[in-house]
Protein backbone atom coordinates (compact mmCIF):
# COMPACT_ATOMS: atom_id res chain seq x y z
CA UNK A 1 0.00 0.00 0.00
CA UNK A 2 2.85 2.01 1.29
CA UNK A 3 4.65 1.34 -2.02
CA UNK A 4 1.60 2.43 -4.25
CA UNK A 5 1.29 5.23 -2.83
CA UNK A 6 4.63 6.29 -3.09
CA UNK A 7 4.56 5.19 -6.89
CA UNK A 8 1.75 7.21 -7.59
CA UNK A 9 3.59 10.34 -5.61
CA UNK A 10 6.37 10.00 -7.86
CA UNK A 11 4.18 9.25 -11.07
CA UNK A 12 2.84 12.79 -10.36
CA UNK A 13 5.85 14.60 -9.33
CA UNK A 14 7.35 13.12 -13.06
CA UNK A 15 3.77 14.42 -14.89
CA UNK A 16 4.72 17.63 -13.29
CA UNK A 17 8.10 18.01 -13.46
CA UNK A 18 7.01 17.13 -17.32
CA UNK A 19 4.86 20.14 -17.83
CA UNK A 20 6.51 23.32 -19.56
CA UNK A 21 2.96 25.39 -19.21
CA UNK A 22 0.05 25.04 -17.08
CA UNK A 23 -2.73 27.54 -17.65
CA UNK A 24 -5.42 27.24 -14.22
CA UNK A 25 -8.85 28.40 -14.94
CA UNK A 26 -8.04 31.31 -17.29
CA UNK A 27 -11.15 33.53 -18.47
CA UNK A 28 -10.78 36.32 -20.63
CA UNK A 29 -14.10 38.54 -21.29
CA UNK A 30 -13.98 42.38 -23.88
CA UNK A 31 -16.76 43.89 -22.70
CA UNK A 32 -19.87 41.62 -22.95
CA UNK A 33 -18.25 38.97 -24.83
CA UNK A 34 -16.70 35.87 -22.89
CA UNK A 35 -13.43 35.40 -25.09
CA UNK A 36 -12.50 32.16 -22.72
CA UNK A 37 -13.78 30.70 -20.05
CA UNK A 38 -11.92 28.86 -17.12
CA UNK A 39 -9.18 27.60 -19.75
CA UNK A 40 -7.40 25.13 -18.28
CA UNK A 41 -4.75 22.52 -19.58
CA UNK A 42 -0.87 21.60 -19.64
CA UNK A 43 1.38 21.80 -22.55
CA UNK A 44 4.05 18.78 -22.24
CA UNK A 45 7.84 19.48 -22.13
CA UNK A 46 9.32 18.71 -25.82
CA UNK A 47 5.80 17.31 -27.59
CA UNK A 48 3.91 19.54 -30.20
CA UNK A 49 0.60 20.42 -29.23
CA UNK A 50 -2.11 21.45 -32.09
CA UNK A 51 -4.90 24.38 -31.15
CA UNK A 52 -7.90 23.39 -33.56
CA UNK A 53 -11.05 25.00 -32.96
CA UNK A 54 -13.73 27.10 -35.23
CA UNK A 55 -13.45 30.97 -35.80
CA UNK A 56 -14.19 32.91 -32.96
CA UNK A 57 -12.99 30.41 -30.29
CA UNK A 58 -10.46 32.33 -28.92
CA UNK A 59 -7.20 30.52 -30.17
CA UNK A 60 -5.12 33.95 -30.65
CA UNK A 61 -6.83 35.28 -27.44
CA UNK A 62 -5.11 32.70 -25.90
CA UNK A 63 -1.80 33.43 -27.32
CA UNK A 64 -2.06 36.85 -26.64
CA UNK A 65 -2.86 35.56 -22.84
CA UNK A 66 0.34 32.82 -22.43
CA UNK A 67 2.59 36.11 -23.95
CA UNK A 68 0.99 39.18 -21.29
CA UNK A 69 -0.25 41.05 -24.96
CA UNK A 70 -3.30 40.57 -22.37
CA UNK A 71 -4.12 39.91 -19.15
CA UNK A 72 -6.54 36.96 -18.08
CA UNK A 73 -8.73 38.20 -15.79
CA UNK A 74 -8.83 35.25 -13.76
CA UNK A 75 -6.52 32.26 -13.75
CA UNK A 76 -3.14 32.30 -13.67
CA UNK A 77 -0.20 30.59 -16.21
CA UNK A 78 3.06 28.95 -14.75
CA UNK A 79 5.69 28.61 -17.20
CA UNK A 80 8.36 26.23 -15.96
CA UNK A 81 7.11 26.34 -12.08
CA UNK A 82 7.15 30.31 -12.75
CA UNK A 83 4.02 32.64 -12.33
CA UNK A 84 4.05 34.51 -15.23
CA UNK A 85 0.75 36.16 -15.16
CA UNK A 86 0.38 39.42 -15.56
CA UNK A 87 4.61 40.22 -16.76
CA UNK A 88 4.93 42.25 -19.78
CA UNK A 89 5.49 40.57 -23.28
CA UNK A 90 9.29 41.61 -23.30
CA UNK A 91 10.06 39.90 -19.90
CA UNK A 92 8.15 36.84 -20.90
CA UNK A 93 9.65 36.72 -24.00
CA UNK A 94 13.15 36.50 -21.96
CA UNK A 95 12.02 33.94 -19.81
CA UNK A 96 11.75 31.82 -23.22
CA UNK A 97 8.15 31.94 -24.50
CA UNK A 98 8.80 32.29 -28.40
CA UNK A 99 5.74 33.49 -30.18
CA UNK A 100 4.83 34.03 -33.53
CA UNK A 101 1.96 36.11 -35.07
CA UNK A 102 -0.36 35.54 -37.59
CA UNK A 103 0.03 38.82 -39.61
CA UNK A 104 4.05 37.90 -39.86
CA UNK A 105 4.94 41.44 -37.95
CA UNK A 106 8.26 41.58 -39.57
CA UNK A 107 10.68 44.43 -39.70
CA UNK A 108 9.83 45.48 -43.44
CA UNK A 109 12.43 48.61 -43.53
CA UNK A 110 15.06 46.53 -41.96
CA UNK A 111 17.46 43.73 -44.11
CA UNK A 112 16.60 40.00 -43.81
CA UNK A 113 19.44 39.08 -41.84
CA UNK A 114 18.20 42.08 -38.92
CA UNK A 115 14.67 40.73 -38.79
CA UNK A 116 17.04 37.49 -37.48
CA UNK A 117 19.44 39.12 -35.45
CA UNK A 118 16.87 41.12 -33.41
CA UNK A 119 15.20 37.69 -32.25
CA UNK A 120 18.56 36.49 -31.63
CA UNK A 121 19.91 36.80 -27.90
CA UNK A 122 19.96 40.26 -26.61
CA UNK A 123 23.67 41.72 -27.47
CA UNK A 124 25.37 44.15 -25.19
CA UNK A 125 26.26 46.14 -28.53
CA UNK A 126 22.50 47.32 -28.55
CA UNK A 127 22.99 49.61 -25.65
CA UNK A 128 23.36 53.35 -26.36
CA UNK A 129 27.32 53.19 -25.10
CA UNK A 130 28.73 50.28 -26.77
CA UNK A 131 27.25 51.20 -30.31
CA UNK A 132 30.21 54.14 -30.01
CA UNK A 133 32.82 52.37 -29.39
CA UNK A 134 35.25 51.17 -31.64
CA UNK A 135 33.43 48.08 -33.77
CA UNK A 136 36.33 45.74 -32.79
CA UNK A 137 34.98 45.92 -29.09
CA UNK A 138 32.24 43.15 -28.21
CA UNK A 139 33.14 42.01 -32.07
CA UNK A 140 33.15 38.63 -30.64
CA UNK A 141 29.41 38.32 -29.54
CA UNK A 142 28.42 40.35 -32.54
CA UNK A 143 29.87 38.06 -35.41
CA UNK A 144 28.29 35.03 -33.55
CA UNK A 145 25.34 36.49 -33.79
CA UNK A 146 25.50 37.24 -37.09
CA UNK A 147 26.72 33.88 -38.03
CA UNK A 148 24.20 31.97 -36.22
CA UNK A 149 21.32 34.26 -37.84
CA UNK A 150 23.04 33.69 -41.32
CA UNK A 151 23.06 29.31 -40.24
CA UNK A 152 19.53 30.39 -39.51
CA UNK A 153 18.87 31.91 -43.06
CA UNK A 154 19.99 29.11 -44.47
CA UNK A 155 17.70 26.42 -42.81
CA UNK A 156 15.12 28.20 -44.47
CA UNK A 157 16.95 29.11 -47.45
CA UNK A 158 16.76 32.68 -47.23
CA UNK A 159 20.56 32.91 -47.26
CA UNK A 160 21.17 34.64 -50.48
CA UNK A 161 18.37 37.11 -49.64
CA UNK A 162 20.25 38.23 -46.39
CA UNK A 163 20.40 41.91 -47.71
CA UNK A 164 17.62 42.15 -48.88
CA UNK A 165 14.76 44.71 -47.27
CA UNK A 166 12.39 42.69 -45.63
CA UNK A 167 9.59 44.22 -47.31
CA UNK A 168 10.71 43.20 -50.72
CA UNK A 169 10.38 39.64 -50.00
CA UNK A 170 7.58 37.20 -51.54
CA UNK A 171 4.87 36.45 -49.08
CA UNK A 172 6.25 32.76 -49.29
CA UNK A 173 9.61 34.30 -48.30
CA UNK A 174 8.29 36.49 -45.71
CA UNK A 175 6.62 33.32 -43.94
CA UNK A 176 9.86 31.94 -43.98
CA UNK A 177 11.63 34.72 -42.64
CA UNK A 178 9.13 34.70 -39.58
CA UNK A 179 9.49 31.15 -39.42
CA UNK A 180 13.72 32.01 -39.44
CA UNK A 181 13.51 34.38 -36.61
CA UNK A 182 11.44 32.55 -34.19
CA UNK A 183 13.65 29.65 -34.82
CA UNK A 184 16.89 31.60 -34.21
CA UNK A 185 15.30 33.22 -30.85
CA UNK A 186 16.76 31.25 -27.45
CA UNK A 187 13.81 29.57 -25.23
CA UNK A 188 11.83 26.62 -24.82
CA UNK A 189 8.20 26.84 -26.11
CA UNK A 190 7.56 28.04 -29.65
CA UNK A 191 3.74 29.50 -29.90
CA UNK A 192 3.41 29.69 -33.67
CA UNK A 193 -0.24 31.25 -34.95
CA UNK A 194 -1.19 29.65 -38.47
CA UNK A 195 2.35 28.88 -39.59
CA UNK A 196 1.03 27.60 -42.96
CA UNK A 197 -1.25 29.96 -43.88
CA UNK A 198 -1.44 31.04 -47.45
CA UNK A 199 1.54 29.01 -48.72
CA UNK A 200 2.00 26.41 -51.08
CA UNK A 201 2.10 22.69 -50.12
CA UNK A 202 5.92 22.65 -51.14
CA UNK A 203 6.73 25.04 -48.64
CA UNK A 204 3.66 23.39 -46.53
CA UNK A 205 6.29 19.94 -46.42
CA UNK A 206 9.16 22.22 -46.05
CA UNK A 207 7.76 23.83 -42.78
CA UNK A 208 5.99 20.78 -41.20
CA UNK A 209 9.69 19.00 -41.62
CA UNK A 210 10.93 21.98 -39.24
CA UNK A 211 8.58 21.54 -36.98
CA UNK A 212 8.43 18.40 -36.28
CA UNK A 213 12.58 18.24 -35.58
CA UNK A 214 11.95 21.34 -33.03
CA UNK A 215 11.61 18.53 -29.95
CA UNK A 216 14.89 17.49 -30.68
CA UNK A 217 16.26 20.25 -30.05
CA UNK A 218 14.67 20.95 -26.55
CA UNK A 219 11.71 22.89 -27.95
CA UNK A 220 8.48 22.28 -27.14
CA UNK A 221 5.68 23.40 -29.62
CA UNK A 222 1.77 24.95 -29.58
CA UNK A 223 0.60 25.83 -32.50
CA UNK A 224 -2.80 27.30 -33.94
CA UNK A 225 -3.25 25.73 -37.20
CA UNK A 226 -7.10 25.37 -39.38
CA UNK A 227 -5.28 22.71 -41.69
CA UNK A 228 -6.66 19.01 -40.04
CA UNK A 229 -4.01 17.24 -42.01
CA UNK A 230 -1.21 19.66 -40.92
CA UNK A 231 -2.30 19.48 -37.44
CA UNK A 232 -2.70 15.48 -38.09
CA UNK A 233 1.14 15.24 -39.36
CA UNK A 234 3.04 17.47 -36.63
CA UNK A 235 0.79 17.46 -33.34
CA UNK A 236 1.46 14.86 -30.47
CA UNK A 237 -1.64 16.12 -28.98
CA UNK A 238 -4.25 18.13 -29.61
CA UNK A 239 -6.45 20.87 -27.71
CA UNK A 240 -10.02 21.37 -29.15
CA UNK A 241 -11.47 24.91 -28.26
CA UNK A 242 -14.76 26.08 -28.63
CA UNK A 243 -16.88 29.04 -27.19
CA UNK A 244 -13.68 29.99 -25.06
CA UNK A 245 -14.04 26.50 -23.60
CA UNK A 246 -11.37 22.95 -24.06
CA UNK A 247 -13.92 21.22 -25.40
CA UNK A 248 -10.99 18.16 -25.86
CA UNK A 249 -7.46 17.52 -24.93
CA UNK A 250 -6.11 14.29 -26.84
CA UNK A 251 -5.10 12.46 -29.90
CA UNK A 252 -5.70 13.89 -32.82
CA UNK A 253 -7.99 10.75 -34.08
CA UNK A 254 -10.48 10.77 -31.20
CA UNK A 255 -11.57 14.05 -31.48
CA UNK A 256 -13.73 13.61 -34.34
CA UNK A 257 -15.48 10.69 -33.30
CA UNK A 258 -17.06 13.01 -31.33
CA UNK A 259 -20.23 14.43 -33.67
CA UNK A 260 -20.87 17.71 -31.57
CA UNK A 261 -17.32 18.44 -31.57
CA UNK A 262 -17.26 17.39 -35.65
CA UNK A 263 -19.97 19.32 -36.55
CA UNK A 264 -18.89 22.49 -34.13
CA UNK A 265 -15.45 22.63 -36.76
CA UNK A 266 -17.46 22.21 -39.45
CA UNK A 267 -20.27 24.65 -39.05
CA UNK A 268 -22.75 22.65 -39.33
CA UNK B 1 33.71 87.08 -43.65
CA UNK B 2 32.29 88.02 -39.96
CA UNK B 3 29.10 87.58 -41.79
CA UNK B 4 30.21 84.25 -43.25
CA UNK B 5 31.48 82.74 -39.84
CA UNK B 6 28.39 83.76 -38.44
CA UNK B 7 26.01 82.27 -41.05
CA UNK B 8 28.48 79.11 -40.76
CA UNK B 9 28.40 79.39 -37.00
CA UNK B 10 24.72 79.12 -37.29
CA UNK B 11 24.59 76.09 -39.55
CA UNK B 12 26.54 74.10 -37.75
CA UNK B 13 24.19 74.58 -34.12
CA UNK B 14 21.35 73.68 -36.58
CA UNK B 15 23.13 70.51 -37.96
CA UNK B 16 23.51 69.21 -34.59
CA UNK B 17 19.98 69.86 -33.94
CA UNK B 18 18.85 68.26 -37.25
CA UNK B 19 20.68 65.41 -36.90
CA UNK B 20 20.03 64.81 -33.44
CA UNK B 21 16.30 65.12 -33.86
CA UNK B 22 16.48 62.80 -36.68
CA UNK B 23 17.41 59.91 -34.32
CA UNK B 24 14.02 59.98 -32.74
CA UNK B 25 12.15 61.13 -35.28
CA UNK B 26 13.17 58.81 -38.46
CA UNK B 27 14.60 56.10 -36.84
CA UNK B 28 12.65 55.32 -33.65
CA UNK B 29 9.37 57.19 -35.23
CA UNK B 30 8.85 59.83 -32.28
CA UNK B 31 7.49 63.07 -33.65
CA UNK B 32 8.20 65.12 -31.41
CA UNK B 33 7.42 69.35 -31.33
CA UNK B 34 9.96 69.56 -28.26
CA UNK B 35 13.76 69.99 -29.24
CA UNK B 36 13.62 73.71 -29.08
CA UNK B 37 13.04 72.92 -25.73
CA UNK B 38 16.15 70.72 -24.76
CA UNK B 39 17.64 73.19 -27.00
CA UNK B 40 16.98 76.11 -24.87
CA UNK B 41 17.49 73.78 -21.56
CA UNK B 42 21.41 73.70 -22.63
CA UNK B 43 21.31 77.46 -23.06
CA UNK B 44 19.72 78.73 -19.88
CA UNK B 45 22.30 76.55 -17.63
CA UNK B 46 25.32 77.76 -19.79
CA UNK B 47 24.28 81.41 -19.44
CA UNK B 48 23.20 81.01 -15.57
CA UNK B 49 26.79 79.25 -15.29
CA UNK B 50 28.73 80.55 -17.14
CA UNK B 51 28.16 84.48 -15.74
CA UNK B 52 28.96 82.99 -12.35
CA UNK B 53 32.39 83.20 -13.16
CA UNK B 54 34.67 80.78 -13.63
CA UNK B 55 32.62 77.20 -13.49
CA UNK B 56 34.68 74.87 -15.56
CA UNK B 57 33.42 74.20 -19.10
CA UNK B 58 33.23 70.53 -18.92
CA UNK B 59 31.45 70.39 -15.75
CA UNK B 60 28.83 73.34 -17.54
CA UNK B 61 28.33 70.86 -20.06
CA UNK B 62 28.41 67.68 -17.29
CA UNK B 63 25.77 69.33 -15.38
CA UNK B 64 23.95 69.94 -19.03
CA UNK B 65 23.98 66.30 -19.57
CA UNK B 66 22.58 65.15 -16.19
CA UNK B 67 19.86 68.04 -16.56
CA UNK B 68 18.43 67.34 -20.32
CA UNK B 69 18.62 63.22 -19.38
CA UNK B 70 16.54 63.48 -16.35
CA UNK B 71 14.23 65.97 -18.34
CA UNK B 72 14.49 63.58 -21.64
CA UNK B 73 13.28 60.37 -18.78
CA UNK B 74 10.59 62.12 -16.99
CA UNK B 75 8.72 63.51 -20.43
CA UNK B 76 9.47 59.82 -22.04
CA UNK B 77 7.98 58.21 -19.00
CA UNK B 78 5.31 60.22 -18.91
CA UNK B 79 4.54 60.51 -22.49
CA UNK B 80 5.80 57.59 -24.54
CA UNK B 81 3.18 55.26 -23.99
CA UNK B 82 1.27 57.65 -26.12
CA UNK B 83 1.45 56.77 -29.47
CA UNK B 84 1.34 58.81 -32.98
CA UNK B 85 -0.28 61.94 -32.79
CA UNK B 86 -0.94 61.88 -29.17
CA UNK B 87 2.37 62.06 -28.83
CA UNK B 88 2.81 65.36 -30.87
CA UNK B 89 0.91 66.74 -28.50
CA UNK B 90 2.34 65.56 -25.65
CA UNK B 91 5.30 66.93 -26.97
CA UNK B 92 3.33 70.42 -27.72
CA UNK B 93 2.94 70.58 -24.29
CA UNK B 94 6.67 69.94 -22.66
CA UNK B 95 7.29 72.35 -25.30
CA UNK B 96 5.08 75.17 -23.83
CA UNK B 97 5.96 74.39 -20.36
CA UNK B 98 9.45 74.35 -21.09
CA UNK B 99 8.90 77.80 -22.74
CA UNK B 100 7.13 79.38 -19.84
CA UNK B 101 9.79 78.16 -17.11
CA UNK B 102 12.42 80.00 -19.25
CA UNK B 103 10.15 83.09 -19.55
CA UNK B 104 8.77 83.07 -15.92
CA UNK B 105 11.76 81.44 -14.10
CA UNK B 106 13.05 85.29 -13.40
CA UNK B 107 14.60 84.66 -9.48
CA UNK B 108 16.98 81.57 -11.47
CA UNK B 109 17.84 83.90 -14.28
CA UNK B 110 18.81 86.56 -11.83
CA UNK B 111 15.64 88.60 -12.26
CA UNK B 112 15.24 89.27 -15.54
CA UNK B 113 13.66 86.84 -18.46
CA UNK B 114 16.56 87.83 -20.91
CA UNK B 115 20.26 87.17 -20.00
CA UNK B 116 23.00 89.80 -21.10
CA UNK B 117 26.63 89.59 -21.65
CA UNK B 118 27.16 85.43 -21.13
CA UNK B 119 30.43 85.00 -21.64
CA UNK B 120 32.34 83.33 -23.90
CA UNK B 121 34.05 79.52 -22.66
CA UNK B 122 37.17 79.31 -21.66
CA UNK B 123 38.76 75.50 -22.26
CA UNK B 124 42.64 74.51 -21.31
CA UNK B 125 43.19 78.21 -20.85
CA UNK B 126 42.39 79.15 -24.13
CA UNK B 127 39.17 81.62 -24.28
CA UNK B 128 37.39 81.54 -27.61
CA UNK B 129 37.03 85.47 -27.56
CA UNK B 130 36.56 85.65 -30.98
CA UNK B 131 34.54 84.49 -34.22
CA UNK B 132 37.08 82.34 -36.24
CA UNK B 133 38.29 80.65 -32.37
CA UNK B 134 34.34 79.75 -31.80
CA UNK B 135 33.79 78.57 -35.07
CA UNK B 136 36.42 76.01 -34.44
CA UNK B 137 35.17 75.52 -31.27
CA UNK B 138 31.82 74.97 -32.54
CA UNK B 139 33.24 72.96 -35.80
CA UNK B 140 34.56 70.13 -33.38
CA UNK B 141 31.15 69.63 -31.76
CA UNK B 142 29.63 69.44 -34.31
CA UNK B 143 31.53 67.07 -36.17
CA UNK B 144 31.45 64.97 -32.95
CA UNK B 145 28.03 64.98 -32.36
CA UNK B 146 27.52 63.92 -36.23
CA UNK B 147 29.88 61.35 -35.70
CA UNK B 148 27.09 60.22 -32.88
CA UNK B 149 24.63 60.28 -34.52
CA UNK B 150 26.06 58.57 -37.61
CA UNK B 151 27.39 56.05 -35.49
CA UNK B 152 24.11 55.40 -33.41
CA UNK B 153 22.01 55.06 -36.40
CA UNK B 154 24.07 52.61 -38.13
CA UNK B 155 24.71 49.96 -34.83
CA UNK B 156 22.64 47.13 -33.74
CA UNK B 157 21.05 50.31 -31.56
CA UNK B 158 19.94 51.79 -35.06
CA UNK B 159 18.56 49.08 -36.36
CA UNK B 160 16.39 48.39 -33.36
CA UNK B 161 14.91 52.08 -33.08
CA UNK B 162 14.00 51.33 -36.74
CA UNK B 163 12.51 47.83 -35.66
CA UNK B 164 10.42 49.59 -33.01
CA UNK B 165 9.00 51.77 -35.95
CA UNK B 166 8.53 49.30 -37.97
CA UNK B 167 6.64 47.14 -35.56
CA UNK B 168 7.07 47.67 -31.54
CA UNK B 169 4.89 44.39 -31.15
CA UNK B 170 7.47 42.28 -32.66
CA UNK B 171 10.20 43.84 -31.07
CA UNK B 172 8.31 43.20 -27.32
CA UNK B 173 8.11 39.44 -28.84
CA UNK B 174 12.04 39.21 -29.17
CA UNK B 175 12.37 39.97 -25.50
CA UNK B 176 13.60 43.85 -25.69
CA UNK B 177 11.37 46.49 -24.14
CA UNK B 178 10.34 49.32 -26.89
CA UNK B 179 9.54 51.97 -24.17
CA UNK B 180 13.94 51.76 -22.89
CA UNK B 181 14.89 52.00 -26.57
CA UNK B 182 12.70 54.83 -27.12
CA UNK B 183 13.59 56.32 -23.80
CA UNK B 184 17.08 56.06 -24.45
CA UNK B 185 16.92 57.74 -27.99
CA UNK B 186 15.14 60.93 -26.23
CA UNK B 187 17.59 60.89 -23.78
CA UNK B 188 20.53 61.05 -26.35
CA UNK B 189 18.88 63.14 -28.83
CA UNK B 190 17.67 65.63 -26.14
CA UNK B 191 21.63 65.61 -24.68
CA UNK B 192 22.55 66.47 -28.14
CA UNK B 193 19.86 69.12 -28.90
CA UNK B 194 21.14 70.90 -25.25
CA UNK B 195 24.91 71.06 -26.14
CA UNK B 196 23.69 72.93 -29.13
CA UNK B 197 22.08 75.38 -27.04
CA UNK B 198 25.20 75.92 -24.99
CA UNK B 199 26.87 76.48 -28.40
CA UNK B 200 24.16 78.83 -29.13
CA UNK B 201 24.03 81.18 -26.05
CA UNK B 202 27.93 80.92 -25.65
CA UNK B 203 27.82 82.75 -28.98
CA UNK B 204 25.65 85.11 -29.27
CA UNK B 205 25.89 86.08 -25.54
CA UNK B 206 22.49 86.40 -24.82
CA UNK B 207 20.15 84.40 -23.80
CA UNK B 208 16.44 85.20 -24.93
CA UNK B 209 13.56 82.92 -23.84
CA UNK B 210 11.41 83.61 -27.08
CA UNK B 211 14.11 82.01 -29.26
CA UNK B 212 13.91 78.29 -27.95
CA UNK B 213 9.57 78.11 -28.96
CA UNK B 214 7.45 76.01 -30.45
CA UNK B 215 8.23 77.77 -34.33
CA UNK B 216 11.89 76.74 -33.61
CA UNK B 217 10.80 73.18 -32.73
CA UNK B 218 9.12 72.90 -36.46
CA UNK B 219 11.55 74.45 -37.79
CA UNK B 220 14.12 71.44 -37.12
CA UNK B 221 11.30 69.44 -38.20
CA UNK B 222 11.25 71.02 -41.46
CA UNK B 223 15.07 70.60 -41.82
CA UNK B 224 14.74 67.13 -40.93
CA UNK B 225 11.58 67.19 -43.64
CA UNK B 226 13.16 69.11 -46.53
CA UNK B 227 16.71 67.63 -46.13
CA UNK B 228 15.79 63.63 -46.13
CA UNK B 229 15.07 61.95 -42.72
CA UNK B 230 16.43 58.66 -41.87
CA UNK B 231 20.43 60.12 -43.35
CA UNK B 232 22.32 62.61 -41.36
CA UNK B 233 23.58 63.77 -44.36
CA UNK B 234 19.86 64.53 -45.63
CA UNK B 235 19.26 66.39 -42.00
CA UNK B 236 22.63 68.46 -42.23
CA UNK B 237 21.95 69.49 -45.76
CA UNK B 238 18.10 70.19 -44.90
CA UNK B 239 19.80 72.70 -41.53
CA UNK B 240 22.14 74.45 -44.30
CA UNK B 241 19.57 75.07 -46.72
CA UNK B 242 16.70 77.03 -44.01
CA UNK B 243 19.54 78.51 -42.20
CA UNK B 244 21.00 79.71 -45.69
CA UNK B 245 17.87 80.40 -47.97
CA UNK B 246 15.96 83.14 -45.01
CA UNK B 247 19.28 84.62 -45.11
CA UNK B 248 19.37 85.34 -48.67
CA UNK B 249 15.89 87.12 -48.42
CA UNK B 250 17.50 90.13 -46.21
CA UNK B 251 19.57 91.01 -49.37
CA UNK B 252 16.84 92.21 -50.67
CA UNK B 253 15.92 95.90 -50.73
CA UNK B 254 12.85 95.22 -48.16
CA UNK B 255 11.70 96.73 -45.03
CA UNK B 256 12.41 94.80 -41.71
CA UNK B 257 8.95 94.75 -41.06
CA UNK B 258 8.26 92.83 -44.14
CA UNK B 259 11.42 90.44 -44.11
CA UNK B 260 10.58 88.95 -40.77
CA UNK B 261 7.20 87.82 -41.93
CA UNK B 262 8.20 86.94 -45.38
CA UNK B 263 10.87 84.14 -44.05
CA UNK B 264 8.48 82.67 -41.81
CA UNK B 265 6.12 82.37 -45.35
CA UNK B 266 9.45 81.16 -46.55
CA UNK B 267 9.56 78.37 -44.08
CA UNK B 268 5.99 76.94 -44.29
CA UNK B 269 5.95 77.25 -48.40
CA UNK B 270 9.06 75.38 -48.83
CA UNK B 271 7.86 72.41 -45.89
CA UNK B 272 3.98 72.47 -47.92
CA UNK B 273 6.29 72.07 -51.00
CA UNK B 274 8.20 68.99 -50.06
CA UNK B 275 5.32 67.25 -48.61
CA UNK B 276 3.16 67.16 -51.36
CA UNK B 277 6.14 66.95 -54.12
CA UNK B 278 9.19 65.34 -52.35
CA UNK B 279 8.08 63.73 -48.73
CA UNK B 280 11.54 61.95 -49.02
CA UNK B 281 13.47 64.87 -48.79
CA UNK B 282 16.54 66.50 -50.51
CA UNK B 283 18.64 63.47 -50.18
CA UNK B 284 16.98 60.03 -50.22
CA UNK B 285 17.98 57.94 -47.23
CA UNK B 286 20.37 55.23 -49.84
CA UNK B 287 20.73 51.42 -50.27
CA UNK B 288 23.66 51.46 -48.00
CA UNK B 289 21.94 53.47 -45.05
CA UNK B 290 19.05 50.46 -45.61
CA UNK B 291 21.42 47.73 -45.11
Amino acid sequence: MQINQNLKASASDADVMDRILELKTISKSFGGLHALRDVTFNLSKNKVTGIIGPNGAGKSTLFNLITGYLHPDTGSIIYQGKNITGLSPSKIARLGIIRGFQSLRLFEQLSVLDNVVIYSKPQRKEGVLLSLLPTILFNEEYRTVQQSSRDCLELFQLDNKANTLAKDLSYAEQKLLNLARLFAMPGELILFDEPMSGVDIKIIDQITKLIKKLPDYGKTVCLIEHSLDVIQSVSDEIIFLGEGKVLFQGQMDNVFKNKELADMYLGV
Amino acid sequence: MGYLIAIVILVLIYIILATSLDIVFSNAGIFSVSHAAFFGIGALIYAVLSKLGHVNYFLIIGIVIVVTSLTAILIAISTLKIKGDYFIIASFGFQMIAYDIFYNWVKFTSGASVIYAIPRPTIFNITFDSASKYFILVLITTVLCVFICWRLSHSPFGNLLRAIKDDDIAVQASGRSPLVFKIKALVISGILAAIAGVLYSGYLSIFVPGAYDVDLSISIVAMVIVGGSGNIWGASLGAAVLVILPQLISFLNLPTTIIGPLQQLFYGVLLIVFMRLRPEGLLKRGKQDAD
